[in-house]
């Protein structure tokens, strides 16, 4: 029997203010229980680019990871209105050259929306540069996920945070936008993964662990022990990621 | 014991380990769409599907709105399926007058184990007196409660309860919510007999259970996983993957369950 390949589009390492006993927070605590619960490959994300300063994190990033074959960087991002983060075009442009193929929303407190935002969201549509944003970063959530994808239809997005309680609201999302992708590491409804793959097809989930924030273990097993086909269980854990990576137009 | 963490990474259910998941859910509940309604039919497929012999579960529309058409529904997922399905009794402190009449329908049926309480839908905290019939009464014949708590002060707030009815063995849920406040939560536990804590949690952060381990006695940890609440494979692979002694893996998987539940 083969073991399901996992890349995981939702981790994230380095030292942070706070952090909770036993929880992994450098690359090699991290790589170790990436070991431990066969997680092979990570688009990973850097603490010094969320709680620091962006712009000096993600470059950062790229030289700490560049021997880690399992590891792929994520780059934070935000407006570019105050000069501290490049505009979007110098943005495509410096990822086009360190080859950074995927982006998320940075954590602080500015607003994520068309005003702060439109332009980074066409640029990253434009480039098929797919977006990591945790539904907790929108003002009104689902709703103002909604304002976002109707304006921005070709922005791929994967949206993190979506819990077992979101079903009703991420239903009409995910019929309605098919580039909206959901990170599986909270998406722990009662047959959720079972029940969204007969509706929408195995694409539209893509396999995240959260990890440290949220167990590793526990998302790998939300995905080994789904009662769907294999063939589905490999397109969430890595292949439907693969793909969007290889899909990016510089 | 063989590396039994591998089973996970496959997808396989665990033999040869007795598993009892002693906090689950049944039916269907208004809150948010479950796409399998929680049926008990569902609920042992996925027993099934990990390798789990049975749960202990609790009916959603017993605390969210009626309790007694809750324990009805219970009873029937109980004698449905024998052995692999238990049941707590739901009361409520609202309705504080039938508290003991709806432990006594169901109190020799040997498919109930226990009785349920959910603090954040009745919102009658643990010191209130509403308890005291039933509390008296379970504690006169030994049984098991289960209280929702979320965070270490609910937890710590059951602890005068657990004083005061030393007979009641006590299951204070989620106990890893905060695990921060690891160190509290194990004071209240450790020096208690008739203590314990469970596993079930959405959002255990990486690395929570190992914590947990260090600090809480071992044989007062019960495996849960909120079957039917939400997906109960994630808390069993978090808990069949941690990184602990093989014993203390056995002893929260089952062996503590089956020693306070008698089964
Ligand atoms: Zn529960």
């Amino acid at each position: 029997m083969k073991k399901i390949e996992f890349f995981d589009c939702e981790a994230s390492f380095g030292l942070r203010g706070f952090k909770r006993e036993n929880m992994p927070t450098t690359k090699e605590e991290m790589l170790s229980k990436f070991d431990r619960y066969g997680i092979d490959y990570a688009l990973m994300r850097y603490e010094f680019a969320n709680n620091g300063f962006i712009k000096d994190g993600d470059l950062e990033l790229c030289d700490v990871i560049k021997d880690d074959e399992r590891l792929f960087p994520m780059w934070y991002v935000m407006p570019h209105y105050t000069g501290e983060f490049p505009t979007p075009e110098e943005l495509v442009a410096l990822m086009k050259e360190k080859n950074v193929r995927a982006c998320a929303i940075q954590g602080a407190s500015w607003t994520v929306g068309e005003f702060s935002c439109g332009e980074l969201f066409n640029a990253l549509g434009k480039h098929k540069i797919p977006l990591l944003v945790p539904i907790s970063r929108i003002p009104n959530g689902y709703s103002g996920l909604y304002e976002i994808l109707k304006n921005h239809g070709d922005l791929r997005v994967i949206l993190t945070g979506v819990g077992y309680t979101s079903l009703r609201d991420i239903y009409p999302l995910l019929s309605m936008f098919p580039n909206l992708y959901i990170s599986t590491s909270t998406y722990k409804a009662y047959e959720g993964v079972e029940d969204t793959v007969e509706r929408f097809g195995a694409e539209r989930l893509i396999f995240g662990s959260g990890m440290p924030d949220l167990s590793g273990a526990a998302s790998v097993a939300l995905i080994t022990y789904a009662r769907i086909s294999d063939e589905d269980k490999q397109k969430i854990a890595s292949g439907n990621l693969k793909k969007l990576l290889s899909e990016v137009e510089f | 014991m063989m590396k039994i963490w591998e089973n996970v990474k496959y997808g396989l259910p665990v033999k040869g380990v007795r598993i009892i998941d002693a906090h689950g859910h049944c039916g269907d509940y208004s809150e948010f769409y479950n796409p399998r309604k929680g049926s008990p039919e569902t609920i042992v497929q996925l027993l099934d599907n990990m390798g789990v012999e049975c749960c202990v579960l609790s009916p959603n529309v017993g605390f969210k709105n009626d309790h007694i058409r809750g324990n009805i529904m219970m009873a029937e997922a109980v004698k449905k399926f024998p052995g692999r399905i238990y049941g707590y009794i739901c009361l409520n402190p609202i309705y504080m007058d039938d508290m003991v009449s709806e432990i006594q329908k169901y109190e020799n049926n040997p498919g109930f184990l226990g009785i349920k309480y959910h603090i954040s839908i009745n919102k009658t905290p643990f010191t209130s007196p509403k308890y005291a019939p039933a509390f008296e009464y379970a504690n006169e014949k030994g049984m098991v409660i289960l209280m929702h708590t979320y965070g270490a002060d609910a937890l710590a707030s059951l602890a005068p309860a657990a004083d005061k009815y030393k007979n009641i063995k006590f299951i204070a849920a989620h106990s890893e919510v905060g695990i921060e406040n690891v160190e509290r939560i194990a004071e209240v536990v450790n020096s208690r007999d008739n203590f314990y804590v469970d596993t079930a949690l959405a959002g255990a952060s990486e690395g929570s259970i190992e914590t947990l381990v260090k600090y809480v006695d071992t044989k007062k940890i019960l495996y849960g996983t909120d079957i039917a609440f939400y997906s109960p494979n994630f808390t069993f692979g978090r808990i069949v993957m941690a990184d602990i002694d093989d014993e203390v893996k056995l002893d929260i998987l089952g062996r503590n369950a089956e020693k306070l539940f008698n089964i």
